[in-house]
């Protein structure tokens, strides 16, 4: 009986510890903001952003409420509007989810300030990005290269080889190392999304910027001939059993993390495609040191291409009317905003009038450098089109990706697919 | 009845009745209403949600993947129960053993999942189940000494047996060059030094002389050509085959890869490496691939659920009368007789118990194949009860066809429930 | 699940302790009884061993620093034993959201378990000792609830949490309520129903009220089966994702805190070995505390 009356009285006291922890965080209104984006508060991006926001408080005198959702972010911000209670400033990773807002008239078109910090500081792409139907509705505060070779330099040094800056040479290299008994890439077939970002970088290389963007708005179709050519081109590399870590198989079973240790923990491969994360998660899962045991070149031109810059970001948008949240993208889209941004050291900043002395270290320096000077620069085009075609597993353009990895030959048949998929989503 | 009985029961039955209602047998009702209606509950679509059910991919693969579960599951993890519970009762140690295997029930369905996903690791240096297997495979099979490698030069190529070089013997003996690339320099034997220049000159009549060497070095060098700063292949074994396929001799290469032979006339041969020089060290089986995913979650489903299994049996064991097995015995049955023919009759009850429940558990997997299955098999690993939450709250969220595939996964529950319910009424019979 | 009481004779008793094999004296040689029964120990011994495989390799894992989690298996640790490390776990501790996970668990467990029980309780007791009409029916039907799968009533559960203005913890706590009662329920009230009406009876005539009778003789007697339902449905709720997926908000249970972190951008397992343990040990002590409630009480229900 005793032990009744105790747990009963562990539960009320359950009760009432979680009716105190739980904190609503509705809007004060003038004072206070809420910023809702995917990284938790443990993971050192969530950390990092919420050190930036910290800094806006210190500015501005706004408090931030910092709800970190983790991936189903777009289906929690969808759920808050329909239930109008949505979150002060949202900050997205898809353009097309900025696009639906904007739809269901959920988003705040941005302030003179913004405005103007844009034109000064950025450029244009990264306005257009967040631009719909001619109102500019969000801040790309940070960006992600994605056009970066990862390489063991251990290797490298022991076979006095230097890194490609063309296409070529990346075969020879690659040939190079497989002669000397190494296995020259790891692939991550398993994760769509990473062909899909060896495919963009090639195809931008061999069709060019205007086709690129004419794939992207499905101006021409996936069957067209500078999509089969893009693909015969990346062939010879990434569907190459000698070059790749476990053969095509091998690869469609890697996932991205597991590319990144097979080349820095186990010794597998020697070179990894990807963004710039790639050192981090390194770092992380296998204590590799920039500069002694990882370093990256530039992904090389394809008979003669100029450097272009594969990239993704996150867009800050105000949902709300509350003052606070314009006064956060405007100093995010500041200079000033953007050097405290770098300065976290896990960020790279589009901004281009950001002094570059501020990154904590060269590779990322190196990294934003390129991402910033880029001659061309493109967004990531399965961020761009409809998320049932461009980042659903298994299907569009993941999909077939992974289908013409497992068997180059039906590169006809695949496209065709693909097409339609295409046509269904896109139109 | 006392008066005020009435507010009594009311008082008594209320919360739980309010609770029932409004969250158990409302929303279950109401379920079935938005199987008929579309994706965000506005129009009605009448059937169309059950009939695209079946035709979508996803739930095509769940459908089966859950046919599987329900045949395989219950099957091995009774099976699993009834041995160990029986065998167990042999040993002193019983209670340890038997809450060994039942600790699994108390942590995390979802974290066994993990744990599982951890253990499956393809690379056998990594993954436990691999490393296992591994084990009696490495002692059958090895890692060739030129695991990788292949000819520099296509006056060899290979074939079923291994690698293969044709050439002749003229008066003045035979040379063979065998160069080969793709293979490291810490992968060859210590003992390798600069390769042979056995072949600068002729060997001599009768003399088959060759080099099996790396033809890399720093800086590339010549295809073909033993070059300063290339190592020979110490430790290969090479065998001479005539034109007719007859072995003449075989030797192994030196420190500096080369090798001899004398004795041997003019004519056209072929020297060869055997495809065991070449053997790759074994890759590991992919548990997590599409093909086995789903058997190695029931794998591990067993290790979560077999202790249970075996508890349940265990307590029907021990109410079997011990005299009924003694008589057995004592007729001169042998342990498996008795086990065949006494206990399990005997154990059928608890044995269906056990079946049954273990089904419905096997409609209802979810939280085991979301730990198990890395995202880039959760198709393939897809169960129902999976599909209906991924259908109905994530991505878009469908909840037309959601609802329709909770009504499925209901009509395919209840009969098997029913079952279990009629069963406990059997034997909590008087009241 | 019950326990099968079809078998007349000897009652079933501690699953864990049945009767000893008896002592053989037919025509099986002595030798090949030693040589089968040694066999079974070594057959146990193994198979014992590999049961406990998977969680002793999370253990070891746990203690790895994570590079070496990338390039080799947690048995290397037996041979390489300086590769052990706490700093998985110490970094965990510090994580606030670790231990916010942890606590959240709490907050959703107990009163998930401690409100079913209670409720369950109420009904048993009036479903067993409180005549009127219709019991039987009402009693068939709550039970009967059984077949309806968590899945049926996820979406619109939660609309009527909506329309309440209910969210994350509360309606977790309703929705684990309402699917533990059904088989609580049973469980109660079959256990009540066992008890001896004398007791009840004389209560009444003394002048008892039915809530003062339920709270002094049928609480205390229904002890036994209130703590084994509590154990099972803690360790249920403990251990419960999916209604945690469905209705959780801010306040997130260590079962998605780690979910969570089987992420795309990282293995996640440095902060998920010691997760899962740190999860796995509230159970488990519930479990190993408590372990003689969990058994009596479930016989003790069944074999009245």
């Amino acid at each position: 009986m005793r032990l009744v009356r105790v747990i009963a009285l562990f539960a009320v006291l359950a009760l009432v510890a979680a009716a105190c922890g739980d904190d609503d965080g509705a809007p004060t209104g003038g004072g206070e903001i809420e910023v809702m984006w995917i990284r938790g508060a443990d993971h050192p991006e969530g950390q990092a952003l919420i050190e930036v926001l910290d800094a806006f408080t210190a500015a501005t005198g706004v408090e931030v409420n910092y709800n970190g959702v983790g991936d189903d972010l777009a289906t929690i911000l969808s759920t808050r509007v329909t239930g109008g209670d949505p979150p002060d400033v949202a900050i997205l990773a898809q353009p097309g989810l900025l696009r639906d807002l904007v739809s269901r008239g959920a988003a705040q078109p941005v302030s003179q300030t913004v405005q103007d910090n844009m034109s000064a500081n950025y450029a244009q792409v990264w306005a257009d990005l967040a631009t719909v139907d001619g109102t500019l509705y969000g801040v790309y505060f940070k960006a992600g290269n994605k056009s970066l070779v990862f390489y063991d330099v251990q290797v490298f040094e022991d076979l006095n080889i230097t890194p490609p800056t063309t296409w070529d040479e990346w075969i020879a290299v690659s040939q190079t190392l497989s002669d000397n008994g190494y296995t020259a890439l790891a692939v991550a077939g398993a994760d769509g999304w990473t062909l899909s970002d060896w495919f963009e970088n090639a195809y931008v290389r061999t069709a060019g910027p205007d086709n690129y963007d004419a794939l992207t708005n499905h101006e021409i179709p996936w069957t067209d001939q500078s999509v089969k050519d893009s693909l015969a081109v990346l062939e010879e590399l990434i569907a190459n059993p000698e070059f790749v870590a476990g053969g095509r198989d091998g690869a469609l079973a890697t996932g991205f993390v597991q590319s990144i240790t097979t080349v820095f923990a186990t010794g597998d491969a020697v070179m990894v495609e990807g963004p710039g994360d790639i050192a981090g998660i390194a770092k992380e899962e296998a204590g590799a040191e920039v500069g002694t045991d990882l370093d990256f070149f530039p992904f090389p031109s394809i008979d003669g291409s100029p450097p272009a810059v594969l990239g993704g970001g996150d867009v800050a948008v105000a949902l709300t009317d509350n003052p606070g949240a314009m006064a956060l993208l405007e100093f995010l889209s500041s200079t000033n905003g953007g050097e405290i941004v770098v300065g976290t050291g896990s960020f790279t900043s589009p901004n281009m009038n950001v002094d570059l002395s501020l990154y904590a270290d060269d590779l990322t320096r190196s990294i934003a450098e390129g991402l910033v000077s880029a001659e061309v620069f493109v967004f990531d085009l399965s961020d761009l089109v409809p998320a049932a075609f461009g980042g659903t597993a298994g299907a569009g353009i993941w999909g077939g990706l992974q289908n013409w990895l497992q068997n180059p030959d039906n590169v006809d048949a695949v496209l065709a697919q693909v097409e339609a998929e295409a046509a269904a989503a896109q139109g | 009845m006392k008066r005020g009985t009435w507010w009594l029961l009311g008082l008594f039955l209320t919360p739980a009745l309010v609770v029932l209602a409004g969250l158990v047998v409302w929303p279950a009702i109401r379920t079935v209403f938005d199987s008929f209606y579309g994706p965000a509950g506005q129009e009605f679509v009448g059937l169309q949600n059950y009939r695209d059910m079946f035709r979508f991919d996803r739930m095509q693969t769940a459908i089966r993947n859950s046919f599987i579960w329900v045949i395989a599951f219950p099957t091995f993890v009774t099976i699993t129960g009834l041995i160990f519970a029986v065998l167990s009762e042999k040993v002193g140690w019983r209670t340890a053993f038997r809450l060994i295997l039942f600790m699994p029930a108390a942590i995390a369905i979802l974290s066994s999942g993990i744990i599982w996903r951890i253990m499956y690791e393809t690379n056998p240096d990594r993954g436990a189940v691999n490393a296992l297997v591994d084990i009696p495979v490495s002692l059958f099979t090895s890692e060739g000494d030129l695991a990788g490698a292949s000819p520099s030069t296509d006056i060899a190529s290979f074939d079923q047996d291994g690698l293969v070089v044709r050439f002749e013997v003229g008066d003045e003996g035979g040379t063979v060059a065998v160069g080969v690339i793709g293979i490291r320099e810490d992968e060859i034997p210590a003992s390798a030094v600069q390769a042979s220049t056995i072949l600068a000159e002729p060997p001599g009549s009768g003399v088959v002389a060759g080099v099996v060497w790396r033809d890399t070095r720093p800086g590339g060098g010549e295809r073909g050509v033993v070059e300063s700063g290339e190592l020979g292949i110490p430790d290969v074994r090479l065998r001479l085959l005539d034109a007719a396929g007859s072995e003449v001799g075989s030797t192994v290469s030196e420190a500096d890869g080369s090798f001899r032979l004398e004795g041997i006339s003019p004519g056209a041969y072929s020297a060869r490496i055997p495809s065991a020089e070449f053997r790759e060290s074994w890759g590991g089986i992919s548990w997590l691939g599409p093909e086995l995913i789903t058997l190695s979650a029931i794998v591990a489903g067993v290790w979560i659920w077999g202790g249970f299994a075996l508890l349940i049996i265990a307590s029907g064991l021990a109410a079997i009368p011990g005299e009924l097995q003694e008589a057995a015995r004592v007729d001169g049955a042998n342990e498996w007789q008795v086990f065949r023919r006494v206990t399990v009759p005997l154990l059928a009850p608890v044995l269906g118990v056990v079946f049954v429940t273990l089904t419905i558990n096997a409609l209802k997997m979810f939280d085991l194949i979301v730990g198990i299955a890395p995202g880039s098999v959760q198709d393939e690993a897809n169960v129902i009860a999976l599909e209906m939450w991924r259908t109905a709250f994530t991505g878009l969220g469908n909840r037309g066809l959601g609802s329709a595939i909770a009504v499925f996964l209901f009509v395919l529950i209840l009969p098997v429930m029913v079952f279990n319910i009629r069963r406990f009424r059997v034997q909590e019979g008087r009241r | 699940m019950t326990t099968p009481d079809t078998i007349a004779g000897a009652a079933s008793t501690d699953p864990m302790d049945a009767d000893p094999e008896t002592v053989r004296d037919g025509k099986t040689s002595r030798i090949s009884q030693w040589l089968s029964k040694s066999a079974v120990q070594i057959v146990l011994v193994i198979v014992a061993l590999f049961w406990l495989m998977p969680t002793i390799g999370l253990l070891i894992t746990s203690l790895r620093p994570l590079e070496e989690f990338a390039r080799t298996g947690w048995w290397t640790a037996v041979t390489t034993p300086s590769q052990l490390t706490i700093e998985n776990y110490a970094d965990l501790i510090g994580d606030a959201d670790l231990i916010d996970a942890v606590l959240n668990t709490f907050y959703i467990a107990i009163p998930s378990t401690v409100l079913p029980v209670f409720f369950a309780a109420m009904a048993g007791y009036a479903l067993a000792w409180i005549p009127f009409k219709g019991r039987d029916t009402m009693f068939l039907v709550l039970v009967g609830l059984l077949v309806v799968p968590l899945q049926m009533a996820l979406i619109p559960a939660f609309s009527v949490f909506r329309t309440f203005g209910l969210s994350g913890l509360p309606a977790i706590w309703l929705f684990h309520t309402a699917f533990g009662l059904p088989l609580a329920i049973f469980l109660m009230r079959n256990y009540f129903a066992g008890l001896p009406g004398s007791l009840i009876e004389a209560a009444r005539i003394d002048g008892a009220s039915e809530w003062m009778i339920f709270l002094r003789v049928i609480l205390p007697l229904g002890f036994p089966a209130l703590a084994s339902l509590m154990i099972f449905q803690f360790t249920w709720t403990w251990n419960d994702l999916l209604v945690a997926l469905v209705f959780a908000t801010d306040q997130q249970p260590i079962t998605l805190f780690l979910r969570d972190r089987l992420g795309e951008f990282s293995s996640g397992i440095g902060v998920i070995s010691p997760g899962v343990f740190i999860s796995a040990i509230v159970p488990l002590i519930i479990f190993f505390a408590f372990q003689r409630y969990f058994e009596a009480g479930l016989l003790g229900g069944s074999t009245k």
